[in-house]
């Protein structure tokens, strides 16, 4: 880990738990514009609730839109968070204990944000608490055979899951805030650390538990999204019944979520100079992921046209048909170059490692991404089995992007706290990746 | 503050002033209908709280005089029926008949007594309105000829009365009506001697050539044609008439047609004498070639329709109603009628004697002649009752000038209408529903009209003010009219006796079974045919024709008649003109551009409604738009075409000539949303509308039941899945099979001991259940009016969403008639699907709707639970037939009183929830209720869905699924019958039957189901 | 309470620590390390039997993997509503809420254990702590009577401690 040179536990300590304290005012100047942002998401929101749905650009057959774009969009990006952390770490992988605090942040405060669309799109959310499981009116039960409900069970799950893993990977980093702390801030650290003191018996278990977090939020993370893709794939709609859904939209997921990551990781390296801390190897790696991903993706986008085409299924064809060429065919367009041709750039190494190049290129991932649930969503909708009902037209309104703006403020609100009260990255797993502190090198203990 | 002209002496004006300060003040402190609100301390002897109260009554909104039963409930006029013992409608009832209520319910009538002073409105006393009308009255009939009272055409009672009035007061009577018939009429006198519209029943014809006649939209009497039509075309029995539409614009009963030959405009005559001659009928020097040539048609098409004409007597040929009747109307029917005596319809399909009387309309010359002699100025007084000449002639014959000549205006319309605008006084009349009268559209058959419920506003029936206004002068005149009101006047018009009328009452009056029909004498001999005079210049001639709901314009303020889509183009709100997709490639237009039409002296610019089923030279507009006045709905859409077509009319009848001129058609660039429900128009391969071959049709019904589906015994679900012999129809699963293999079937052992208590929960709820509604619809007899749209709006409180939502296609509507267009050999058939929800034994909806809102009851129905429904719009996203709609606002359409009209049997739906075609479940409610009280079990039948009930030509069928001898059961059997989307395996409950093709060869194959089944 | 006694070593070095803790288990003292991070090396001198948290994470895993296909099965049963002609209790749709409870109880679960058996949140003075324990040092905590812990203490610096003291006395 040559990236590492020069680096000591101390020195990270100091580098790390600094951070809150060097955000200076831009970082108030920031948080100001996004809570006006949010604000005014929040009153297209309250419009729309007195109004009713009709404010936006809804119209039959597209029943859903924006809404279920942005839910399918942000629970996608809280996916690269566990991956990162629970996955490569059951692979071990070296160049994630450097990424996989924000990540993870970003997981937690992804899913927050996705966890709003389900409601904003419901046309009575004044009884969204009919959804869940319990005997709630005239002790009806919820229809446990609706893909809604599993929606419920596995991002109210997700949440849960990968909360409990941020908040116990930052247990020990809060503890070393709290030594350094005084004040106030020492008092809170104190608190959330739980009273941690980097005892063996803390470790013991510690470690033990940490593993079976990883060995559970794997398969979450692969299910989650597979749920979120069979909203889809279990409806009839030509262009939404098929069985590639659930690896698809789990490639999907990783891959907008790589790219979010990056797109996140790049400034606050720049701002809090942790270039020793983030190096190429690190973007190098998240740029094959999202290489990979992306592919994936693509050759899916490949086998859904060839199988609407062997199928010989007359609604598939005309879906898919319509899905490129059609009146809204402007979308998918944008999605392909997105999303197929702008990552293939990341074959040569040069580009991976060229931090702006990368940071565009990921830009682009994520509007791609964005587009892809559109597509999926309102361009499968329009192309329904119906040609009575086929309009093929869906013009969001004021509304539906106020709201959508909403939320990106709304999860970078957290994002910005998060940056300074909690440690961005993990200060003791980064001490891991640093040579162990021994006086003789291993040969001489060994003679 | 005096005007010249204005006759009112300073002494009435104070003392209106003062009455009218008086009414205000009074009418202030009441509260409006303050007796309705005790009104159930002792409420009417007929009235039971909760229970339908139904009225015979007869129609009022066009000429047909239909029997009609009006629903009340506590009170309320609700829903108008058709009267099934009546010989013009049999129980039928059409989309403008069903919106009557709205007329009733109208926000924009006429609140009362209204008198007009510097160009405001005031609120009068009636007393005092009929006193001061007493003084310009006695004044006026002093001299003859200084009165004029204009008059719809009437007929009955109504009619007599007025006539006897008028003579009594020296008035001259003016009947007008811009659909006048006066050509037909005119005709027939000259071949039959008689002076009605002819009768027409297809039924008792082998063919049907109908050179431009709409008789299944607006001409003569729709329902009563629209029944014969079904019975000469429906292919019941694999015997089908053929049906030839001859017009340059295919009509809605055009699309019905096994061919269109679209002919020159004005040419009907022609080719009627042309067949005549070919056809030995005594006519010569019309040889084929010259009238192929004159018409252009092709020859051969002619030669063959020759000979199919041979080949098929009796063969029924109707003339051009009002959009082709140009100044050669009257020989063109003449013509027509010729050729049916050489085809011996005449006295059968065509029955001249009794006839249809559209009432004793006069002519349009009558009418100008009218305008002009009030124009001079010697008519002091002018009565307006039952007709909107503002509207019809305002500035076609300058009425609204010649108006401003009379000294004193007078307006019975309940309605603010272009005529009462130009009144000084309006003494507004009662809504049809809130009437005494009769009609007797034809001789012997004779309609009584009563008061389905009292007045919604302080109203008063013209009749009643005349007689009160005669009375009161005393003398000669007040022994004119012995009787004190209209009712008893009737009553003795109807034989005196009170209890005798009352039966008669129940009755809805006194008729035949069946319409009298008889031949009559006369010859007329040939007629001498001219070309048709056309104004102005152009390549495209303007093909005025009437909109099938708002005809004259009557209807146009009635938001259900603009929220339903135009049978044939699908446009709603908007008013449009129409070109063929040549002519718009040739002007460079799209759908919804804005069209500029320039007849020479006069104008307009409409959005265009591109129909692939008219001549490119043809530019065709529907009538009944472009109200200046008449209310918020009507009011400012689209053009008035009886003002902006030239003043022409038929030389020989006077009839207005609506065939009148060319135009010149310009693109204007202007764009414009013009609202088009249904998609491409077209089926994609999606099998929606099928179609079978006349050959193929008809083939016997009953076979072995498919292979892998077994009747279990002791299985209540008693008939198996329905299926023809094999090869027709296609593999075919009744939803009661389903029931079968699902949980309900072998419920019955798990079923309680039966007079153990059964909580509402649990399987028992399933296996208790003795019915499966279903529901039968033959796409034969479909002849698309929509009639069945406006019954549901009308029965299930349907929201309508106005223009901007319906932009959106936010359209509540439950039930929808699909007009898809099919290429078949020699163009394009029109198929019509009438699509609700399929109530599907698999339906997709329940399965994804996350908290029960929808889900399948015991008796197959697929119900929506709208206080369970949270709005995931999921069901929706899953219907593959999107007859679900949401309501995605709180639509605030019910304008008071129009929400008197809401059936209190079910909900309004707020916003947030979605809903759906029900099966009219109150209506079932309501017979199993029945049947319960009578201690018997429901009755095939006694069940009928609103849509069912109306239908013109019963093309749907409502019925038990799980009684196999019920007609629906039966009719599911059908060789002809199929599933929408069988592939999928929803297991529709709503069983199609094909349409009955001539036009096609073999059936089109099914992709995705033959797909399926392989 | 009584405040607990004991000996406390600072290392710098982990080899050093590792002596020590060698040492000090050869004459019977119980230690106790507090570490920067995770040195399994160290960890597994002090103490190498495994944790036994991960029984109360499995029978988590499985009560919810149970309860979940529970639920299902007799919300159904409590109240049959048919929907599109599927059965009233149709397995595959339950498996995924089954999975999700089995992830969701079984991560509760072995949260719960971690707290409990890691004995946190502890929020009253850890004797011997100090702040350089979670930068760049190693300490080792014997806890025993005032009398032993100078031998331990002799022990520790012998091992390399840049510091060993008496505490707690």
């Amino acid at each position: 880990m040559e990236a590492m040179k020069g680096l000591t536990y101390r020195k990270i300590n100091e580098d790390i738990a600094s951070i809150g304290h060097r955000v200076g005012k831009a970082w108030l100047v920031v948080f100001g514009l996004d809570l006006l942002v949010l604000t005014f998401g929040i009153c297209c929101w309250f419009y729309q609730l007195f109004k009713g749905l009709g404010v936006t650009g809804y119209t039959r057959p597209a029943m859903w839109a924006v809404y279920i774009t942005n839910f399918v969009f942000w629970v996608g990006i809280a996916h690269s968070g566990t991956l990162i952390s629970a996955i490569l770490f059951l692979f071990r992988a070296g160049w994630r204990q450097a990424i996989y605090r924000v990540s993870e942040a970003m997981t937690v405060f992804a899913v927050m944000t996705a966890g709003l669309f389900p409601l904003i799109h419901l046309g009575r959310i004044w009884f969204f608490y009919w959804l869940i499981p319990y005997p709630n009116q005239r002790q009806i039960w919820v229809n446990f055979r609706s893909p809604l409900v599993w929606d419920v069970f596995a991002v109210s799950t997700y949440f849960t899951v990968s909360a409990i893993f941020f908040v116990v990977g930052m247990i020990p980093d809060i503890a070393a805030m709290r030594d350094r702390e005084t004040g106030l801030r020492k008092k809170l650290y104190s608190l959330l650390a739980l009273g941690w003191r980097g005892t063996s018996r803390n470790w013991k278990h510690y470690a033990q538990t940490y593993i079976y977090f990883a060995a559970f939020a794997t398969p979450l993370v692969l299910s989650v999204h597979s749920v979120v893709s069979w909203d889809f794939a279990m409806a009839q709609n030509p262009g939404w019944h098929s069985t590639i859904f659930a690896p698809y939209f789990v490639a999907g997921a990783i891959f907008s979520g790589m790219a979010l990551v990056v797109t996140l990781i790049v400034p606050i390296r720049k701002a809090f100079k942790l270039e020793q801390y983030i190096t190429d190897w690190h973007f190098d790696a998240m740029a094959k992921l999202i290489l990979f991903t992306g592919n994936i993706v693509t050759y899916s986008y490949l086998v859904e046209f060839f199988m609407a085409w062997y199928s010989g299924n007359p609604y598939e064809r005309q879906a898919f048909w319509d899905r490129a060429f059609g009146p809204m065919g402007w979308a998918f367009w944008v999605m392909a170059a997105c999303n197929c041709i702008i990552p293939q750039l990341l074959w040569k190494r040069r580009n991976r490692t060229h931090i702006p190049t990368l940071f565009v290129i990921t830009l682009f991932v994520n509007v791609g991404m964005w587009y892809e649930r559109f597509v999926i969503i309102v361009q499968s909708l329009n192309a329904n089995f119906s040609p009575w009902i086929w309009r093929g037209g869906y013009k969001p309104t004021f509304v539906e992007w106020g709201i959508t703006a909403g939320s990106f403020a709304w999860f970078f609100m957290y994002f910005l706290l998060f940056v300074r009260f909690l440690p961005t990255f993990s200060i003791t797993e980064l001490k891991e990746i640093l040579p162990r502190p021994f006086r003789r090198s291993r040969k001489e203990k060994a003679a | 503050m005096n005007e010249p002209h204005h006759g009112i002496s300073r002494r009435d004006f104070l003392k209106l002033v003062g009455a009218t300060a008086g009414a205000a003040t009074v009418a202030g402190c009441l509260p409006p209908k303050a007796d309705r609100l005790i009104a159930y301390v002792n409420p009417p002897n007929d009235d039971i709280v909760g229970l339908s109260t139904w009225y015979a009554s007869t129609c009022d909104e066009c000429p047909a005089g239909c029997g009609i039963h009006v629903r009340t409930r506590e009170g309320r006029a609700l829903k108008v029926e058709g009267n099934p013992a009546h010989p013009v409608n049999k129980g039928t009832l059409c989309a403008r008949g069903q919106a009557s209520v709205q007329g009733l319910y109208n926000p924009d009538r006429v609140p009362g007594p209204k008198w007009k002073r510097g160009g405001r409105w005031l609120d009068v006393k009636w007393d005092d309105a009929l006193w001061m009308l007493q003084e310009k009255l006695v004044a006026a009939s002093a001299t003859a000829g200084a009165i004029q009272f204009w008059t719809g055409g009437e007929t009955g009672t109504w009619n007599a009365l007025l006539d006897d009035w008028c003579a009594a007061h020296g008035a001259e009577r003016v009947a007008y009506e811009p659909f006048d018939y006066a050509p037909v009429k005119e005709a027939a006198k000259r071949a039959f001697g008689t002076s009605t519209v002819p009768i027409v029943d297809p039924s008792k014809a082998k063919y049907l050539l109908s050179l431009g006649a709409d008789f299944l939209d607006t001409w003569g009497m729709p329902l009563a044609q629209a029944r014969g039509y079904d019975a000469f075309h429906s292919a019941r029995g694999g015997v089908m008439g053929k049906h030839v539409q001859v017009e340059p614009r295919l009509s809605l009963t055009g699309h019905n047609a096994d061919e269109w030959i679209a002919i020159r405009p004005g040419t009907e005559g022609l080719l009627a004498l042309g067949l005549a001659q070919a056809l030995g009928g005594g006519v010569s020097g019309y040889d084929l070639a010259r009238v192929a040539q004159d018409c252009d048609i092709a020859p051969d098409t002619l030669a063959r329709l020759v000979k199919e004409l041979q080949e098929n007597r009796p063969a029924l040929v109707l003339g051009p109603s009002t959009a082709g009747s140009g100044t050669n109307a009257t020989e063109t029917w003449a013509a027509v009628f010729l050729l049916n005596r050489a085809l011996g319809s005449v006295g059968t399909a065509l029955s001249p004697s009794p006839g249809f009387d559209p009432g004793n309309t006069a002519s349009f010359r009558a009418a100008r002649q009218a305008v002009n002699r009030l124009g001079s100025g010697n008519v002091k007084l002018l009565f307006v009752h039952g007709t909107n000449p503002g509207y019809w002639l305002g500035s076609a014959t300058g009425f609204s000038q010649a108006a401003g000549k009379a000294d004193f205006k007078v307006s019975f319309s309940p309605y603010y209408d272009e005529t009462s605008s130009l009144c000084d006084l309006i003494l507004p009349d009662h809504h049809a529903l809130e009437s005494w009268g009769d009609a007797e559209p034809v001789k012997g058959v004779r309609g009584l009209r009563q008061p389905a419920m009292r007045p919604v506003f302080q109203t008063r029936q013209t009749a009643d003010v005349l007689i009160g206004l005669a009375r009161a002068e005393g003398g000669a005149k007040a022994a004119k009219f012995p009787d004190a009101t209209f009712r008893e006047h009737l009553i003795r018009r109807w034989g005196g006796n009170a209890d005798v009328f009352n039966n008669q009452l129940t009755q809805g009056g006194v008729y035949p079974a069946d319409l009298p029909t008889g031949g009559a004498g006369g010859g007329g001999g040939v007629p001498a045919l001219v070309a048709p005079a056309l104004a102005g210049k152009g390549d495209f001639t303007l093909y005025a024709y009437p909109h099938p709901y708002h005809a004259d314009g009557a209807g146009a303020n009635k938001p259900w008649l603009l929220e339903i889509p135009d049978p044939v183009t699908k446009v709603a709100w908007d008013h449009w003109c129409e070109i063929s997709p040549d002519a718009a490639k040739k002007l460079g237009v799209d759908y919804g551009d804005v069209l500029a039409i320039d007849t020479g002296s006069a104008k307009v610019e409409l959005p265009v409604a591109i129909n692939p089923l008219m001549r490119n030279d043809v530019i065709a507009v529907p009538t009944g738009y472009g109200h200046t006045e008449y209310g918020r709905y009507a009011q400012g859409r689209g053009v008035n075409l009886f003002d902006f077509l030239p003043a022409a009319e038929d030389a020989s009848s006077g009839g207005r000539a609506f065939l009148a001129t060319k135009v010149e058609v310009t693109k204007t660039g202007k764009p414009w949303t013009l609202i088009h429900t249904g998609g491409p128009g077209r089926q994609a391969d999606r099998a929606v509308a099928r179609a079978i071959p006349l050959t193929l049709a008809g083939a016997p019904a009953g076979a072995p039941e498919p292979k892998g589906e077994p009747t279990p015994a002791g299985s209540d679900m008693a008939h198996g899945p329905a299926a023809g012999p094999e090869g027709t129809p296609p593999f075919l699963t009744m939803p009661t099979f389903r029931d079968r293999t699902s949980q309900l079937n072998g419920l019955h052992e798990k079923q309680l001991a039966p007079d153990a208590y059964q909580p509402p929960t649990g399987y028992n709820q399933y296996n208790r259940a003795h019915h499966r509604w279903g529901m039968a619809i033959d796409l034969s007899s479909c002849i698309g009016c929509s009639s069945c749209v406006s019954a549901c709006y009308a029965e299930n409180n349907i929201a309508w969403v106005g223009k901007t939502n319906m932009v959106r296609g936010r359209e509540m509507a439950w039930l929808r008639i699909e007009r898809y267009y099919e290429d078949v050999e020699g163009g394009i058939e029109t198929r019509f699907v009438p699509m609700m929800c399929q109530q599907c034994g698999n339906a997709p909806c329940e399965t994804v709707c996350p908290v029960y809102a929808t889900y399948h009851n015991p008796e197959g129905l697929n119900v929506q639970v709208y206080n369970r429904c949270v709005g995931t719009r999921y069901c929706s996203n899953n219907c593959p037939y999107k007859v679900r709609a949401f309501n995605w606002f709180d639509y605030d359409c019910w304008v008071s009183p129009l929400n008197w009209q809401l059936n209190p049997d079910l909900t309004t739906r707020s916003k947030g929830v979605m809903e759906k075609c029900t099966f009219c479940l109150q209506r079932i409610r309501e017979g199993k209720d029945i049947a319960r009280d009578q201690n018997r079990d429901v009755r095939d039948g006694d069940i009928t869905p609103a849509c069912a009930q109306g239908c013109p030509t019963q093309a749907i069928l409502f019925g038990d699924l799980a009684d196999a001898n019920s007609r629906v059961a039966k009719t599911a059997k059908d060789a002809r019958s199929y599933h929408v989307f069988a592939d999928l395996n929803t297991l529709p409950s709503i069983t199609y039957l094909k349409k009955v093709s001539r036009r096609i060869k073999e059936e089109t194959p099914v992709p995705a189901e033959a797909e399926v089944e392989a | 309470m009584k405040r607990e006694t004991g000996a406390l070593g600072v290392f710098e070095y982990l080899d050093d620590a590792i002596d020590a803790v060698r040492n000090l288990k050869k004459q019977g003292f119980s230690v106790q390390a507090m570490t920067p991070t995770y040195f399994h090396e160290l960890e597994h001198e002090v103490d190498h039997t495994r944790s036994s948290t991960r029984w109360v994470t499995l029978f988590g895993a499985l009560l919810g993997c149970a309860s979940g296909f529970a639920l299902c099965v007799w919300t159904s049963l409590d109240w049959p509503i048919i929907t599109g002609g599927k059965e009233i209790v149709s397995w595959p749709p339950f498996v995924v809420i089954g999975f999700e409870c089995t992830i969701l109880i079984g991560s509760i679960f072995n949260l719960t254990a971690l707290l409990l058996w890691s004995g946190l949140p502890k929020f009253v003075e850890q004797e011997g702590y100090d702040r350089r324990f979670s930068e760049d040092r190693i300490g080792l905590w014997v806890a025993t009577a005032p009398d032993r812990a100078r031998q331990a203490a002799d022990l520790m610096r012998a091992a390399g401690a840049e510091e060993a003291r008496v505490a707690g006395a």
